[in-house]
């Protein structure tokens, strides 16, 4: 995510939630841009998105009105089976 | 019953699936989301060798195994147990006959109907009786229903599904001499109500139906 007012260094400083579930801040690599991980969301794409600094919601947070994530296949389980 | 874990979808999402891309054919008979970033998979009967790539679909959409996953899979019909005949009896009993089920000394044995199921202890080769002890659901003709055996390798939890070729039709009918009558209850309620009907308990828990007494919701307590 790109904006400004970033605390660099500090992952407690910034929050997204989607769906209503907070996410995980990976990292705040400047005071430009953070990483979310998504770990929680109810579908394919979201227009309940709120993101949060340490004194609330930032200035242009209307401005996030819709995420849409991308599909990733990791693993299968079992390997094999009859049918 | 394959379980996938991904990414980028949740409890809400409908569309996804499995591919064969060597064959072109769909993996999944039936699927369901269990909960972020992960679904389960009901194969269908086809055969899937082990360097067929495998890859998940989302609409028209095909997704690729990530390069650190795993994602390849094999589906055996060599040796496989096959059900062949259904029938019901006594109720709550299910017979399953067909071929090559296997040992019950390497395998665990659960036999499913509609939303119930039930661990079956031992079995032959050819026959597996599975007493559900909450009844068997009601089923029409409609509903396609077929009576399902999922035979579970104990060394390594590989599971095998074998799905009847016959559907099975069960009518569970309740008339007024099946329960009590006659009842008087407190103006507070929690008077027992008993209907003795057998699969009743199992229907209702399949169609999340229940039982009302003047529009009030009973607890129901299967004995």
């Amino acid at each position: 995510m790109a904006g400004t007012g970033f605390t660099s260094g500090n992952t407690n400083s910034v929050s997204l939630y989607v769906d209503g579930e907070k996410q995980t801040t990976v990292s705040v690599d400047s005071e430009t841009s953070a990483v979310f991980k998504i770990t929680n969301v109810k579908n394919t794409s979201s227009t309940n998105v709120a993101i949060y600094f340490t004194d609330g919601l930032p200035t242009g947070h209307a401005s996030l009105t819709s995420l849409t994530f991308n599909q990733k296949l990791i693993e299968i389980t079992p390997t094999t089976g009859g049918s | 019953m394959l379980t996938i874990k991904g990414a980028g979808f949740g409890l809400n999402t409908t569309g996804l699936g499995l591919k064969n891309i060597n064959t072109s054919a769909s993996l999944c008979k039936d699927v369901r989301v269990t909960g972020y970033g992960v679904f389960t998979c009901l194969t269908n009967k086809l055969a899937v060798q082990p360097s067929h790539v495998i890859k998940m679909t989302f609409g028209a959409n095909e997704i690729a195994c990530e390069a650190n996953g795993s994602c390849s899979f094999e589906q055996l019909e060599a040796s496989s147990p096959v059900v062949t005949g259904i029938a019901i009896s006594a109720g709550n009993v299910l017979t399953f006959t067909g071929t090559a089920f296997p040992s019950d000394v390497d395998y665990t044995l659960k036999a499913l109907f509609k939303s119930a199921s039930v661990d079956v202890a031992s079995w032959t080769a050819t026959e597996a009786i599975a007493t559900f002890p909450n009844g068997i659901p009601a089923s029409v003709a409609a509903d396609n229903a077929e009576p399902t055996l999922k035979f579970t390798r104990k060394a390594d939890n590989v599971i095998f599904i074998s799905y009847s070729t016959q559907t099975l039709t069960n009518t569970v009918t309740v008339e007024a001499a099946d329960s009590a009558s006659g009842l008087s209850s407190s103006f507070a309620g929690g008077l027992g109500y008993t209907i003795t009907k057998a699969n009743v308990y199992a229907t209702l828990l399949e169609s999340g139906n229940g039982i009302t007494v003047c529009g009030n919701p009973c607890l129901i307590d299967a004995t």
